[in-house]
């Protein structure tokens, strides 16, 4: 945790250390100054001026030092906050480069490290204490244990040795016994996770709108509310049985180790006084200074909380980090470079692909090829492989058997930079960034400098141009409405902003247009004009088009049928029908329901039905 | 401080019926602890005094009772709480139980289609998981106030001008709500920057976008504007912190400055002889904590106060007009057997808050034993036809007649157990298999042969094999970890669901596939539609809502609602010949995807 603090810059480390440990002594010089004012108030009884004199000035140095302090406690949350920032923003990077850099794509799709993940995450997004509040809340413990140490010293000087032993030790053991206490309770609190979710489940759906119709015509609300109450009941009992049991009896032990401590350090105080051995200065120094230690065994709301859940938030980025660098990289080859790739094809020869060794076969024994400047389409049933073919396609992933070769050469013989330039993409689900809609395009090609011209020409082509003419800033409105000036999208403007970015990307150089899904969200008048651009946007280029609408894929100079992570026909539309295979099945299968009507309304999803 | 006293009362109240005892214990234990605190400042007084004074004895028994007390100080709230947060948390599910009453215990679902009545909902459901701090609150403004006093009284006893030290706490408090204003201005106008990084951050670290950002070699691009909205954000909200911690300790130093002119006016006293030096302990010990104590009760009150809003959401949910039970008793009885039909005599219906009608003057004869299809765009009242029609809704005029009964004279219950439904948003139970089909006839949960009689009605033998564990298998991850089912596979057991109702009058499947594609849709419907169901046997209905032209062709009759009213009625051939909105809308639905 400690490592935490590298983040923060020196200058504000040493100031925030200064202030902490500054803070953390002057509740002692505040003992100290007190203790001599009441020094001084036995000589100066019966007024003698010099002595009266001599106590004012005393106050006046207690004054500045409680002043002091007052004046600068309120600085301790400031400083707090911007180490929190500095080092939250160090941590986010470090999650950012973790993601996009450090670990293989596969990284983000392992259901384990993905938790990890979004551990990181729910931190950052103030969900729950961050790495930063882990910072500041080391920072802030400086200051309590800064004062701890002052006060034994001061008990140590002023009354021996063995008390302030005795004493420090019984404020650290309560201190920690609390700590320990709390810790365990926080592991059983997790542990009744599924109880809890229980409640929670049937709290959300017995007083909550979405099943309000059935609740009724059911007459279901009695045995809802008297399932939610049982099972309320059994969570709390339990719950409540071991929070008695780790909160209770080993506080009355912390109790009575805390009462044995102070009884010890009172008796001393008290036998001392008797023999005449203690000033009253030294009487008033150890008897504040005591008193600070037995209170110092409670709860410290500037670190505890933070310093305890901001580290996990730490450890989670950490463990999302190396477990995705333990996973499977991608493979070193050549770095022969990709410039004009592919001239004569991409080609898939005898491609196997398994996400886990032990898992099951996605893509087996695929052969595929996609002569330079054509289209292809790829059609098939859920889960037949078309979404991991176009991860080895991009580079995302590797092939575990077989290889994918550009003009010959093994893509794992190719730069990975240098391919990705190569390539314009729209995924069904491409980023809708909240960013002005010049930098939504241009993130097409990050790289390539790109004047407002240019945009504007690839945003006229995708016809993005017309949804631009609305906007209030132009290519520097934002898109979306949480941001002052910023403008929401409908379904249909957004994609032809997603289509401006990766015909962007072909403005700077990309030949292969890979399109997965992409009217999947987009209602039918959208889709229609979407594909009524279809081949003016693809011309000239190397097109891999994923879809499992037949409307889509007619246009298409191939068409492969992928079943069970093989090709399973290909062809033409024509040919396919002509084949009189699967592909043809389903088609006729639909058209014949459809027959009267000439039109087929269901071919959409024929496939799916299939399943 | 009317509503505070309110709000008090109804915290007490709650608490002592949620369970008293605990309470009890609670409070003593409290009580303890409270009175530590000026206990400690008026031992060490004593303690001080005796120990100048040379009496051995009774210091070593005040610097026990000291260390008794400072432990009590310490620790008497620890265990307190252990006690008032059982108590909270029965007060909790107490008024969960209440919400429950209110959201779903009415006979009609008007009120669910207030977004204020929604809203307050879920603020009460959220706010009351606090019930444990607003209890607290309570037990603590009482004793807080009365540890102020005693403190106050203390100092005031051995110097009077000491009774205005607690108005020495003010500056602090009006500082430092000053000062949080300040910091809560820097957040809002940082909020935009730290929302933007906040989703330049998503979008590196989720799966599907991070896809596309590693393709495009966005890494760079997405950490430099990421560093820059960051680094903003961090400016602002700096600046606000300076000048809020700035404000703070102006308050905070007019504290210190009352409590040293305290301890100055003390000494005065001591120097006189007036008061002994243990007194000027004393004075030390309570006055540097008067301010403590003030912020302390002031923050509790706020907690109060918060109670207090939850308090007035309670009320607004309490008195929410809902449609009462009839107060005469009903005159018919729901026929077993059903012999005409329904019939809609000029139903209209307008939303509670809107005045744009949503049915108007709907006549419609829905005849026994026959399959009826209702279509039309999206908002043209089918689904609200429907609600009426389950008695979800009451007509605002006209009115629906069952075998030529008024709805309104048939009791109520009678009639929604003659009602077997599947809708478009068919609740999912993530329970058991079992309960999931066995809420639709709660009294026949354990009969595991009119289950499976329901299943195999419905088709969804086949989900019942995928579920491990089966007809006790539990499903979805709401409740526990049970088996995931597609859209398709819980939409089966819907279907089982309202098989379960074999004894009843109208079967409404309301786009029962619109989450599924139209395929689908239409294997559904000819398994219904082609035998009428169950329901044709004791002359029920089934009614078959849907949106889409092409999947309702084989219904004896279909209807076509537009804009609230009835455009067409017929069946398949006889709307394709009268070129009117059904054949349009059919063809232009064709069309778009030739």
């Amino acid at each position: 945790m400690l490592g935490l603090l590298r983040h923060v810059p020196p200058g504000t480390l040493a100031a925030t250390l200064v202030l902490n440990v500054v803070l953390g002594l002057l509740p002692l010089g505040f003992v100290v100054a007190m203790s001599v004012l009441l020094q001084g108030v036995p000589a100066a009884v019966g007024g003698d001026a010099t002595a009266w004199t001599a106590l004012l000035s005393i106050l006046f140095v207690a004054a500045a030092v409680v002043g002091g302090q007052q004046l600068l406690a309120p600085f301790q949350a400031a400083a707090g906050e911007l180490v929190m920032r500095h080092v939250d923003g160090r941590c986010r990077v470090l999650l950012m480069r973790a993601a996009l850099v450090d670990t293989p794509a596969m990284a983000l799709d392992d259901a384990r490290l993905l938790d990890d993940v979004n551990a990181a995450r729910e931190a950052f997004d103030r969900a729950s204490a961050s790495p930063g509040d882990a910072a500041a809340g080391v920072l802030a413990l400086v200051a309590r244990y800064t004062q701890l140490v002052g006060a034994v010293v001061l008990v140590g000087v002023t009354l021996s040795p063995p008390a302030a032993v005795v004493i420090g030790v019984t404020a650290l053991v309560i201190r920690f016994g609390q700590r320990g206490s709390l810790g365990r309770f926080g592991d059983f609190w997790d542990g009744l996770a599924g109880d809890r979710r229980k409640v929670t489940y049937l709290k959300s759906l017995a007083s909550g709108p979405q099943a309000a119709k059935e609740i009724r015509l059911l007459g279901l609300v009695g045995w809802l509310r008297d399932r939610h109450r049982r099972d309320d009941l059994h969570y709390l009992t339990t719950m409540w049985r071991g929070r008695r049991a780790l909160l209770g009896a080993p506080f009355l032990v912390l109790s009575a180790i805390g009462l044995v401590g102070a009884a010890i350090v009172f008796v001393l105080l008290a036998g001392r006084g008797a023999d005449g051995g203690l000033s009253l200065l030294e009487l008033g120094i150890a008897l504040q200074a005591v008193l600070i230690l037995m209170r110092f065994g409670v709860y410290f709301p500037e670190a505890d909380v933070q310093t305890q859940y901001g580290s996990l938030a730490y450890e989670a980025l950490l463990a999302f980090r190396d477990g995705g660098r333990a996973l499977r990289p991608l493979a070193a080859g050549k770095s022969l470079s990709a410039q004009d790739l592919p001239r004569r094809s991409i080609r898939f020869e005898d491609v196997g692909f398994r996400y886990r060794p032990d898992g099951p076969d996605v893509l087996e024994g695929l052969d595929l090829e996609v002569p330079a400047g054509t289209s292809l389409a790829v059609v098939g049933l859920n889960g037949a492989g078309k979404t991991t073919l176009v991860k080895l396609l991009t580079r995302l992933y590797d092939p575990t058997a077989g290889r994918v070769s550009i003009d010959g050469h093994d893509l794992r013989d190719v730069d990975p930079r240098e391919w990705h330039r190569r390539l314009a993409v729209i995924f069904q689900d491409y980023v809708r960034y909240e960013l002005p809609v010049a930098d939504n395009i241009s993130l097409g090609a990050p790289e390539f400098a790109a004047g407002e011209d240019d945009l504007l020409a690839v945003a006229r082509r995708s016809g993005a141009a017309e949804v631009i003419a609305t906007m209030p800033d132009g290519l520097r409105t934002v898109l979306s409405s949480q941001y002052e000036g910023g403008r929401d999208l409908s379904g249909g403007q957004w994609q032809r902003v997603a289509l401006a970015r990766a015909l962007h990307a072909v403005h700077a150089g990309a030949s292969v247009m890979i399109l997965d899904e992409p009217t999947a969200q987009l209602d039918v008048r959208a889709e229609v004009e979407f594909f009524d651009r279809f081949l003016d946007i693809t011309r000239g280029l190397t097109t891999v088009i994923i879809s499992h609408r037949f409307s889509t894929v007619r246009r298409a100079d191939q068409i492969v049928v992928l079943e069970h992570g093989r090709v399973a026909e290909r062809g033409t539309h024509d040919e396919l029908l002509a084949q009189g295979g699967r592909y043809a099945t389903l088609f006729r299968l639909q058209a014949e329901r459809f027959a009267d009507d000439t039109a087929a309304p269901l071919l959409d999803s024929a496939m799916d039905e299939v399943s | 401080m009317k509503n505070l006293a309110r709000t008090a009362r109804w915290l007490f109240t709650l608490a002592w019926q949620a369970d008293r005892v605990r309470l009890l214990k609670a409070i003593v234990l409290l009580t303890l602890g409270y009175l530590a605190t000026p206990a400690v400042a008026l031992a060490l007084g004593a303690f001080t005094d005796d120990l100048l004074a040379g009496q051995v004895r009774s210091t070593v028994v005040l610097g026990l009772f000291i260390a008794a007390v400072l432990v009590a100080e310490l620790m008497m709230g620890h265990f307190a709480h252990l006690y008032y947060y059982e108590v909270g948390e029965l007060a909790e599910s107490r008024i969960n139980s209440e919400l429950i009453g209110y959201v779903n215990g009415t006979l009609g679902v008007e009120h669910l289609d207030s977004s204020k009545f929604a809203d307050t909902v879920v603020l009460v459901r959220e706010e009351i998981q606090k019930a444990r701090s607003y209890i607290e609150a309570l037990l603590q403004v009482v004793l807080l106030g009365g540890q102020l006093v005693i403190s106050t009284a203390i100092l005031a006893s051995l110097q009077p001008w000491l009774l205005l030290l607690p108005l020495g706490a003010l500056p602090p408090v009006i500082m430092g709500k000053y000062a949080q204003r300040l910091i809560d201005r820097s957040r809002d106008s940082a909020a935009e920057q730290n929302r933007l990084a906040r989703h330049l951050l998503h979008v590196a670290t989720s799966s599907a976008s991070a896809k596309e950002a590693r393709i495009l070699g966005a890494e760079a691009a997405l950490r430099r504007r990421h560093d820059e909205s960051w680094r903003r954000a961090t400016t602002r909200l700096w600046h606000g912190q300076l000048a809020g911690a700035a404000l703070r300790a102006l308050g905070q130093v007019a504290f210190a400055l009352a409590a040293c002119a305290a301890i100055f006016l003390v000494l005065q006293q001591a120097v006189r002889g007036l008061v002994t030096v243990g007194d000027v302990v004393l004075v030390i010990t309570l006055a540097v904590q008067i301010n403590v104590q003030v912020a302390a009760a002031l923050s509790v009150l706020s907690t109060l106060h918060a109670a207090g809003h939850t308090l007035g959401r309670l009320d607004t949910l309490r008195s929410w007009p809902s449609r009462a039970a009839r107060t005469e008793a009903p005159t018919g009885h729901v026929p077993a057997v059903l012999r005409h039909g329904i019939r809609l005599e000029a139903v209209s219906f307008t939303y509670p808050g809107s005045d744009r009608p949503v049915l108007r003057e709907v006549t419609l004869d829905l005849p026994a034993g026959r399959t009826i299809a209702l279509v039309g765009e999206n908002g043209a009242g089918k689904s609200t036809l429907v609600k009426l029609l389950c008695g979800l809704y009451e007509p605002t005029s006209g009115r629906i007649l069952v075998d030529g009964v008024d709805l309104r004279d048939l009791p109520q219950d009678e009639w929604r157990a003659a009602v077997s439904t599947l809708f478009q948003d068919f609740a999912r139970f993530e329970f058991t298999l079992r309960d999931n089909v066995g809420v639709g006839d709660l009294a026949r949960l354990d009969d595991d042969e009119a289950l499976t009689g329901a299943i195999a009605r419905a088709g969804a033998e086949r989900v019942v094999r995928r579920v491990p564990g089966g007809l006790d298998g539990a499903l979805g991850h709401g409740y526990t970890d049970g088996a995931e089912l597609s859209g398709g596979q819980w939409q089966t057991l819907g279907l089982a669901r309202s098989a379960l109702r074999d004894k009843a009058l109208v079967l409404v499947l309301d786009e029962p596939a619109a989450a599924l594609d139209a395929a689908a849709e239409h294997a559904i419907f000819e398994r219904y539609a082609g035998s009428a169901g169950d329901v044709g046997r004791h002359g029920g209905l089934t009614l078959f809502v849907s949106h889409r032209f092409s999947t309702v062709r084989m219904a004896d009759r279909i209807v076509v609602l537009e804009g609230g009213t009835v455009a067409e009625i017929g069946d398949h051939s006889e709307l394709l010949a009268s070129r009117g909105l059904y054949a349009d809308l059919f063809e232009l639905q064709a069309r778009s995807y030739s």
